[in-house]
């Protein structure tokens, strides 16, 4: 095939690709032997062969993360992106650890600011959110819910279960989208916890007037358990 | 609010990400270290594609395995978890592109620093290691260049080879809709990337 009808067919192909999102092996092989010897098609395809190789129809299974020892015995190498960060995984990993401890010991401070801080504001919420189902001396029996009909999970995460996940359990027996859990809590304590939904979506309980900022950009509630001290207010 | 789609995707390698991450649930933390060197240099190219700057990249890459690693008891063991880990990795990058955007559009010198890749293959020929560091370069300037609701989509499907299915999944859209911003961002990609004809 002369020069400039080879140009045209590669053109043909990559408006192929950018219509479709799908290309053959032996159409990209085409187009990466082309451009290999022709520079103008080169420096017009090559930036855009990264892409045209990701929509090889059959280079991986879908859905499969692509491992790194596959990818550079893979054929198509030529152009598969490989940028790698400088940093190690055990760098990054002492890091995760070393975030994580301090994490743990601000969350314990954080209470402690908390519970002083909110002391005063924080009965109101406490009525408005959560029902006390039974009570003892030292602890209470708390509801929590929240109406979230699509979700497919709910759980409630917070200082009382150490970020833990405690699922919630749809209520009743009919659909209503309303999920609950009962958890008891210490009297006199004041706890911040989030709904996660679906084990992704965090939110602050949307029944909850007092909220405060957390780490990471978002929103926590916050729940005092009433005990003594309001007793006397 | 909350169009959440139950798809769970069977993966076949050989430790799975769901045995690891339970494993780090169980206590084993130096499990969660393969989780790292399996995501790493997908995320690092996400965070670049992103912010056009390596040294946010790096900064926002720590970030993001500390928040995953914090956040890992959240993770539903059963779900499909690489969905998740871009979950939390796109909300920590949106919220640093956000601040970012507010104080002033990217400056040339972001876009010079894109061609700073690193250089992971030692050894290669020096010409063809300084092709695939421009090509990269160029791939990740173009992917920046994009507006926002195709450059996330582009960051994931072509820079992670992510399926339709789980970017449907993570981002809570359609497949419909995830292919439809992938066919406008083939055409603006083509149109972009074929004007590179600058160099002889």
């Amino acid at each position: 095939m002369k020069g400039d009808m080879a140009c045209k067919k590669v053109e043909t192909l990559t408006d192929l690709w950018a219509e479709n999102g799908i290309l053959t092996k032996d159409e990209y092989n085409y187009i990466l032997a082309h451009i290999k010897s022709c520079g103008g098609c080169s420096l017009k395809f090559s930036h855009l062969m990264p892409f045209i190789n990701r929509d090889i129809n059959d280079r991986f299974t879908t859905g499969t993360l692509p491992e790194k020892d596959i990818l550079s015995s893979q054929k198509y190498t030529d152009f598969h992106l490989n940028g790698s960060p400088n940093l190690a995984a055990d760098s990054i990993m002492n890091n995760v650890l070393n975030a994580q401890n301090r994490f743990n010991r601000n969350k314990r401070l954080h209470r402690v600011i908390s519970a002083a801080a909110a002391v005063v504001i924080i009965f109101l919420g406490s009525i408005f959110l959560s029902s006390y189902i039974q009570k003892s001396k030292t602890e209470v029996l708390v509801k929590f819910s929240l109406t979230a009909p699509e979700a497919r999970s709910v759980s409630v995460v917070g200082d009382f279960n150490n970020w833990q996940p405690s699922p919630l359990v749809p209520e009743g027996p009919g659909k209503n989208g309303i999920w609950e859990i009962k958890i008891k809590l210490k009297k006199g304590r004041v706890y911040t916890y989030n709904f996660l939904i679906d084990g992704k979506t965090w939110i602050p309980d949307p029944a909850s007037p007092v909220k405060v900022k957390d780490d990471f950009g978002g929103e926590s509630s916050l729940i005092h358990i009433q005990g003594e001290i309001f007793k006397k207010l | 609010m909350l169009i959440l789609l139950g798809v769970t995707l069977k993966r076949d390698h050989k430790q799975s990400d769901l045995e690891i991450v339970n494993k780090t649930l169980q206590g084993d933390t130096s499990a969660f270290k393969t989780i790292i060197e399996r995501y790493q240099d997908y995320l690092y190219r996400t965070a670049l594609a992103f912010l056009g700057n390596p040294e946010e990249a790096e900064d926002a890459l720590q970030e993001i395995f500390i928040n995953v690693y914090r956040y890992l008891g959240t993770f539903r063991l059963g779900m499909a978890f690489r969905p998740w880990i871009y979950t939390t990795a796109l909300n920590h990058l949106k919220k640093i592109y956000r601040k970012k955007k507010k104080n002033l559009k990217f400056s040339a010198r972001d876009n010079e620093m894109l061609e700073s890749l690193p250089d992971n293959s030692r050894g290669s020929d020096p010409q063809i290691l300084a092709e695939k560091k421009e090509t990269e370069a160029a791939v990740l300037r173009a992917v920046h260049s994009l507006q926002d609701d195709l450059k996330v989509v582009v960051t994931l499907y072509y820079l992670n080879e992510m399926s339709t299915r789980e970017i449907s999944e993570t981002l809570n859209l359609s497949i419909e809709n995830i292919k439809s911003r992938l066919y406008r961002a083939r055409k603006i990609l083509k149109k972009i990337l074929g004007k590179n004809k600058t160099r002889l």
